[in-house]
């Protein structure tokens, strides 16, 4: 499965990363490796296999409408890389 | 050349939970920022998602109140896009599998008839947080209270033909869904959201024209507006010959300057990469389920307003009007069942006991008894208070707590039956306004209300002012 630098630059601005060429070479490659790795699952032969989206066999878990634990504000933002009283701040974004 | 809009909305309700979809942290409006915020709102790792028993309730609900098909087997999926105020890097909705096809939404046109506006589906999904951009800053203001908040989307086929029908439309959707208890709608606080697709096509083109998206509706009438402004826009640029200009985009509304400006173009068309979220075992709905939810269901706002139309015989808006919310058509019920004709209990609702309650923002029932507003329709409807009277007096009393017959005989307000008193009032009124009499005679004989203005005055409001009427009319010897 072949993974083009054009993929990868699409990942990249998804992902709001910023890759030099040099990275976007590497991530190819790598992204071929591991992509090919996975890809061999689809030499099963899943013939009246039924598609399954979970494999928990579970379903319905739920839990009833009530307030469970929070975290204090100073907890909620120490990971923070700035903040403005209670908010955290990042650098603006547009919108989307 | 003539225009035709084809406009789809896509609105976002808010679940009217204490916890949100997928964890125990609270949902509460207009609370310090970041202040209800757990381990999974943050997405730290580790954390797993369970499903909200209440929101999935809830969200049958409002599919059936609005007529859709719920499927018992529905998936939870991933939807990818990296934002700030999606801590995760992905928001929990459902793609493929909703658990609500279809239903429909009537809505009542101008002209008098009815419009069915269908639905193309309905699915359950996380809310995002809110940003704040600093308007001179170089920073946004990320506040997570609202992630993670339980939202239905409601996406609407593209049936809608004009802003008016938009509105129509929502004002609808919002009664259905304040009605079964589902969500409070507030478009103020982001309860209930819009985003609207817009195209248009030469009346009677049978193909669709290119359809642009306006985000960030935030009012009914931001709604309104931003159509007809799209509309406009779109219909200059086809009748000027340059309808290539219109391309698939995204527009932010701004209320302010009243326009649309640019968000995203084509070429950053959303690319989400759904996929079905691991961390959450699939949903079933049985029907059982669904039908214990349906059984316990109300009678909906539209079968009731067509009900008072039918049975009460109100005209189409003052049905729509007693049918706005569920404990104002109560309320109407509740006077019919104290004995008060249905249109006496319609009217008084309309013109005293809901202004009553909107301008002291209490309930009905509360600033307006039953039994004391039955009772003082009673009495005007039997001729023992005047109308104009009962309507002065209305708000004193109800704030009274008093009995309404005690409350006017305390005042000497009950009218005077007696025909003696009521001539004698008459021949000394006529006998004061020569001026007036002699109008009368030349043919002004919208002048007599001015003489029955006068009796009522000299009556101290004592009088019936029908009675009074056909009295003038005898002395003056004018055929009523």
């Amino acid at each position: 499965m072949a993974i083009t630098e054009k993929d990868v630059r699409h990942l990249a601005k998804l992902a709001s990363l910023g890759l030099d060429d040099a990275g976007v070479a590497r991530m190819a490659r790598e992204l071929e490796a591991i992509v090919g790795y996975v890809n061999q699952l689809s030499e099963v032969d899943t013939t009246g296999v039924e598609p399954v989206a979970n494999v928990s066999g579970l379903a319905n878990v739920t839990r009833p409408d009530a307030a469970g634990p929070m975290l204090a504000i100073d907890a909620v933002l120490a990971n923070a890389p700035a903040r403005n009283q209670n908010a955290i701040l990042v650098p603006k974004v547009v919108e989307r | 050349m003539e225009y035709e809009a084809v406009i789809g909305l896509e609105v976002h309700c808010q679940l009217s939970t204490v916890s949100k979809m997928f964890c125990g942290a609270t949902t509460v409006f207009g609370q310090e920022p970041n202040s209800q915020v757990d381990t999974l709102t943050l997405g730290l790792p580790g954390t797993l998602p369970v499903i909200n028993a209440r929101a999935v309730e809830l969200a049958v609900r409002a599919a059936l109140a609005l007529g859709g098909d719920v499927r018992e087997h529905s998936k939870f999926d991933r939807k990818h896009y990296f934002y700030p105020d999606l801590p995760k890097g992905y928001q929990i909705s459902q793609y493929d599998q909703p658990y609500c096809v279809g239903g429909a939404v009537t809505i009542d046109l101008a002209d008098g008839g009815q419009k069915v506006i269908k639905l193309t589906r309905i699915h359950m999904e996380e809310d995002a947080g809110k940003l704040i951009h600093q308007e001179h800053g170089a920073w946004s203001e990320v506040d997570l209270n609202r992630a993670g908040t339980p939202l239905v989307e409601i996406v609407s086929e593209p049936e809608i033909r004009s802003a008016a029908e938009a509105y129509a439309y929502l004002m609808e959707l919002k009664r259905a869904l304040k009605w079964v208890g589902v969500s409070d709608c507030e478009m103020q606080e982001g309860s209930l959201r819009c985003d609207a697709n817009v195209s248009i096509r030469p009346l009677g083109q049978a193909q669709f024209g290119t359809r642009v998206e306006i985000k960030n509706l935030n009012s009914f009438r931001a709604v309104e507006a931003a159509i007809n402004h799209e509309i406009a826009a779109q219909s200059a640029l086809h009748r000027a010959g340059r309808y290539a200009e219109v391309v698939q985009v995204t527009k932010l509304w701004d209320p302010d300057a009243r326009t649309t400006r640019m968000m995203r173009g084509k070429e950053m068309a959303a690319d989400y990469r759904y996929f079905p979220d691991p961390d959450l075992p699939p949903l079933v709905i049985t029907a059982a389920e669904r039908e214990r939810i349906r059984a316990a269901m109300p009678e909906l706002p539209r079968a009731r307003q067509e009900r008072f139309q039918r049975e009460f015989g109100f005209e189409r808006a003052m049905a729509a009007e007693l049918t706005a919310e569920a404990g104002i058509a109560d309320y109407v019920e509740a006077l019919v069942a104290a004995g008060a004709k249905p249109k006496l209990a319609g009217n008084w609702t309309r013109e005293e006991a809901l202004r009553l309650a909107n301008e002291s923002g209490r309930p009905l029932a509360e600033v307006a008894p039953v039994a004391a507003m039955a009772g003082l329709i009673a009495l005007v409807d039997a001729g023992k208070v005047a109308r104009v009277v009962a309507k002065a007096e209305c708000a004193e009393l109800l704030a009274s707590g008093q009995a309404p017959e005690a409350f006017f005989t305390a005042k000497g307000m009950i009218q005077v039956q007696d025909a003696g008193q009521l001539q004698a009032w008459v021949a000394q009124v006529i006998a004061g306004e020569a001026k007036t009499v002699a109008d009368i005679r030349a043919g002004k004989t919208a002048a007599v209300g001015r003489l029955v203005g006068a009796t009522m005055k000299l009556s101290g409001g004592k009088a019936d002012p029908a009675a009074v009427k056909a009295e003038v009319l005898r002395q003056l010897g004018i055929a009523g």
